[in-house]
Order: C-alpha cells, then structure tokens, then sequence
C-alpha cells in the first residue's frame, strides 16, 4: 500500500522560545521533531500513561482512533489548505503560518475533507503566494526548511513533487455522497426514544 | 484543523520503504588527535 500525501499549515513564531524554527501544530502544542517521523498521541491517551483522570468520552486509545479527533491531520487536497491559509491571518512576522505537504502512513482515518494518521513527515514546504512577502517571512521560511531538510516550492508545482512519494486517499465523490444518503436514512438509530 | 465529518474508513499503510533515506545519517565518533609528547629542550 503506497503512503498517504496530505497538505496541513504550521505555525511558526520565531519570538516564542517553545517554537523558535520549528513547526507548531496550529491547534496542539505539538512540535514536529526535524528531519524525523511526528507519532502521533491521543493527549487523553497521554493522560491516561500519566496517570491522570480520563474522561469518559475518550477512553484511552491509540491515536488515531475512529471515534476521536486525535491524529496527524491533512487535507486531501493542496486547495483546502490554501483557502484555510487565506483565512488566517498573520499577526506579524514573526509569527507565520507555513503551508506544505506531509507523507502520512501507519494508521490513517480517511475522511471525507483530509485524513488523520498515527505517522506523518514533513515533504515540502510551500512558497507563499504573495510575492511581496516581507523578507523577515523569507527568511524564516528559508530556515524552517534548513531546519527540517525539506525544500520550498510553489503551490502550483507541490502537487507534481509530493507525487512522488506517495498518493492521496481523497474519496471518491460518489462515495461520500452515497454515505451521506445513507447515513440520513438511518439517522432515526441515532435518535433518543421516547418514553411514553 | 479538525475534521467535523464522520470518518469513512480507516486503513494500516506500511511504513515507507524509502524511510531510511530520509532520516539523517548518524553522528561519526570525532577522531581523537595523539597525544603530543613533551619536546625536551636542549641547552
């Protein structure tokens, strides 16, 4: 089985000393380790090894679990993290919002916008779009990526090159809208019953 | 980043087999120098 590309932002602020050069998730404290794998950890999986009081809707696990929203997440597709990335806004600088690409395997949860895996690794670094981007934003890019050994390149060529490693797990439109038909057609199971 | 809709399937992918060429390559044992001998001075 060939492994699974997706596309993902990451915060960097250069002013933080948990951050410095290193992609943040933009969610999670997370850092991914450089020119490493990132595994992926349930924080109520953490909890639980650390012998904290789990809740009872997350329930120890493996990440990732199809139940949880735990994982390395990505999008399928390089245009959703573009948009998402279009939607965030740079406070300054020092503190960016990176796009690229990951390689993704072990276990992987495929939904129908992006994916979450249990293993991933940086592939890419994406060129801002903007070209008047400072150059404080150059260079911060330019070190992130020394930093993980990963190159920058255009989004329009990310695609071609994250090719090469592996493949996308998007499914296919048909599927997910006859899950989505039938998911309706069933949502009565879900509902709490009455009791007259 | 979350994904709000229902998972569709989850599968196990092997990890890659190119890994390897990915990770850096270990940290070489630094060379040690010889000692070097005190040179007695002739007078």
């Amino acid at each position: 089985m060939i492994p699974a590309v997706g596309y993902r932002l990451w915060r960097v602020d250069r002013a933080d000393g948990w951050t410095g050069t290193h992609l943040q998730s933009l969610v999670a404290e997370t850092l991914w380790p450089p020119r490493d794998r990132l595994i992926a950890a349930c924080s109520a999986w953490l909890a639980h090894r650390r012998g904290r009081p789990v809740g009872r809707s997350a329930p120890a696990h493996v990440s990732p679990a199809p139940e949880c929203s735990c994982g390395a997440h990505a999008f399928h597709d390089i245009r959703q993290m573009l948009r998402q990335a279009d939607e965030l806004e740079s406070p300054d600088a020092d503190r960016f919002v990176f796009g690229g690409a990951v390689l993704c395997w072990g276990r992987v949860v495929i939904h129908p916008e992006g994916i979450r895996a249990q293993f991933a690794r940086p592939l890419a670094l994406c060129r801002p779009r903007d070209r008047d981007v400072s150059l404080v934003v150059q260079r911060n890019l330019r070190e992130v990526a020394e930093t993980y050994a990963v190159p920058v390149i255009d989004s329009e060529h990310l695609v071609a090159y994250v090719n090469e490693f592996g493949t996308s797990y998007r499914p296919e439109p048909q599927r997910v809208r006859l899950l989505g038909r039938a998911r309706q057609a069933f949502a009565w199971l879900s509902r709490p019953r009455r009791h007259p | 980043m979350g994904w709000t809709s229902k998972p569709i399937k989850t599968i196990d992918i092997p990890e890659p087999a190119f890994e390897p060429l990915l990770t850096p390559e270990p940290a070489r044992e630094p060379v040690r120098e010889p000692e070097r001998q005190p040179v007695p001075i002739e007078r």
